[in-house]
């Protein structure tokens, strides 16, 4: 087992690849990035409490210790690191306000912020992310993802996973679901929140798309729609029906666009 | 190997199978370092005078000389601003990705966006458009059909009719001015 106290900026170079990385900071800046190299923890900035690592059994965890009292004149807590891990390590990140990117990892990744913003660049296995005002975005990424926020944005940009579950309260949705696998499911829920989802003109899903007072638009003239009291929907089937698509809100707007495949 | 050595001997005088052992603690795995690896490297530094061997109850005990110290000294700050050059690399590289990300997940939506706009205003000139129109169709069906011939009079029913399509046109001519 190795442990560090960090202060002052410092780059601290594991001799042993972790498997696992629990990041758990207040605020400020996190990055994860993929690495065939040697894994490391540069730590740009501190404020407030020491960073603290320690590497245990392949574990690796870092944290700032949060003030058991946050009073009049507690200084705030927050730091800027940057992380190297080998692609096959799972990574648990959870944060009040912090920035997080994260990169090429391959294997799970579990995100909990309150407002930090998390930016997620080719990752490859399964994806929780649970923010309450913190936008997300997501390019290039296969796999599966599940996002949860009360009023942050998700835009995925290039997905080309099998799997998209999102439940939003007001957070609009922007899904560029062009790449994404033929089986593949979409899933969106939310209250208030617009959602944009753009499949290929020669999409073959089951689609379902239901509000109660949202305005539907599709660019898909096989979707039949339906209106009745209190709910309106967009069903139907396209192309062979392989993969499904189902939006339900309230009063939030669903466009279904379609893109050319080039 | 040369510079592990070096780092492990220290500030210490070590035997050599006390060299060996560490380093078969330390590095582990598939790579074993032998006695046939190690003396041989030794007796190298030996000579380039950064290693000092001397005899005790017939075993041999190394230590780093003063050179030797000096190398340590300059090769780990060597490797300690290599470390921070990765990192900072590193860093530098997830700042610039992370505003690429942002950037191209503020051009998707602008374009989604503008795509649903685009396909809204050619359904139609009122923003509701389809489903509300035939809702308003049935509704008005629905109320011609109620004002039933014998419980009015001719006169009063044309007037509910037309009192019914007046408030539908407005209706339409409110949506079709209503902002999306």
């Amino acid at each position: 087992m190795a442990e560090w106290e960090i202060e002052t900026p410092e780059t601290v170079q594991f001799a042993e690849a972790p498997s696992e990385l629990l990041v758990d900071l207040v605020g400020g800046d996190i990055s994860v990035a993929a690495s065939d190299g040697p894994s490391s923890l540069e730590v740009r900035r501190v404020d407030g409490p020491v960073v603290q690592a320690r590497l245990d059994g392949g574990k690796l965890e870092i944290w700032q210790r949060r003030p058991s009292f946050w009073g009049i004149g507690t200084t705030r807590v927050s730091a800027s690191v940057a992380i190297l891990v080998p692609p096959g390590c799972r990574v648990r990140i959870e944060t009040v306000s912090a920035s997080v990117s994260v990169e090429g990892l391959e294997a799970e990744l579990e995100l909990k912020t309150v407002s930090g913003e998390a930016t997620l660049e080719s990752l490859r296995g399964p994806v929780t992310a649970e923010t309450v005002s913190g936008d997300v975005s997501s390019r290039g990424q296969s796999g599966k993802l599940r996002g949860e926020t009360v009023s942050g944005g998700v835009t995925l940009n290039a997905f080309g996973g099998s799997s998209v579950r999102l439940h939003t309260v007001s957070g609009e949705v922007f899904a560029d679901l062009m790449q994404a696998e033929p089986d593949s499911s979409a899933e969106v829920e939310t209250v208030s929140g617009s959602v944009y989802l753009r499949l290929p003109v020669s999409s073959s899903q089951k689609v379902r798309v239901e509000s109660v007072s949202g305005h539907l638009t599709s660019a898909f003239p096989e979707l039949r729609a339906d209106s009745g009291p209190g709910s309106r929907s967009l069903k139907g089937s396209l192309g062979e029906g392989r993969g499904k698509v189902k939006v339900s809100t309230i009063s939030g707007s669903v466009s279904l666009l379609a893109g050319a495949t080039a | 190997m040369r510079l592990y050595l070096l780092s492990l001997l220290g500030d210490s005088e070590l035997h050599g199978y006390q060299i060996l052992r560490t380093l078969k603690e330390r590095v582990g795995g598939d790579y074993t370092p032998s006695a046939g690896t190690v003396y041989p490297r030794l007796r190298q530094l030996e000579r380039e005078g950064l290693v000092r061997a001397r005899q005790e109850a017939g075993r041999i005990l190394y230590q780093l000389t003063g050179a030797g110290e000096a190398a340590l000294r300059d090769q780990a700050s060597e490797i300690q601003e290599l470390e921070t050059e990765v990192g900072r690399l590193a860093h530098e590289m997830s700042t610039q990705l992370r505003s690429e990300v942002r950037d191209s997940a503020r051009e998707l939506r602008e374009e989604l966006r503008a795509q649903s706009e685009a396909l809204r205003s050619r359904a139609g000139k009122a923003p509701f458009s389809g489903d509300l129109q035939e809702q308003l169709a049935r509704f008005t069906a629905e109320w011609t059909r109620l004002v039933a011939p014998g419980t009015t009079s001719a006169q009063a029913r044309a007037a509910l009719a037309a009192a019914i399509e007046a408030a539908v046109a407005e209706l339409h001519q409110t949506l079709g001015n209503a902002k999306p």
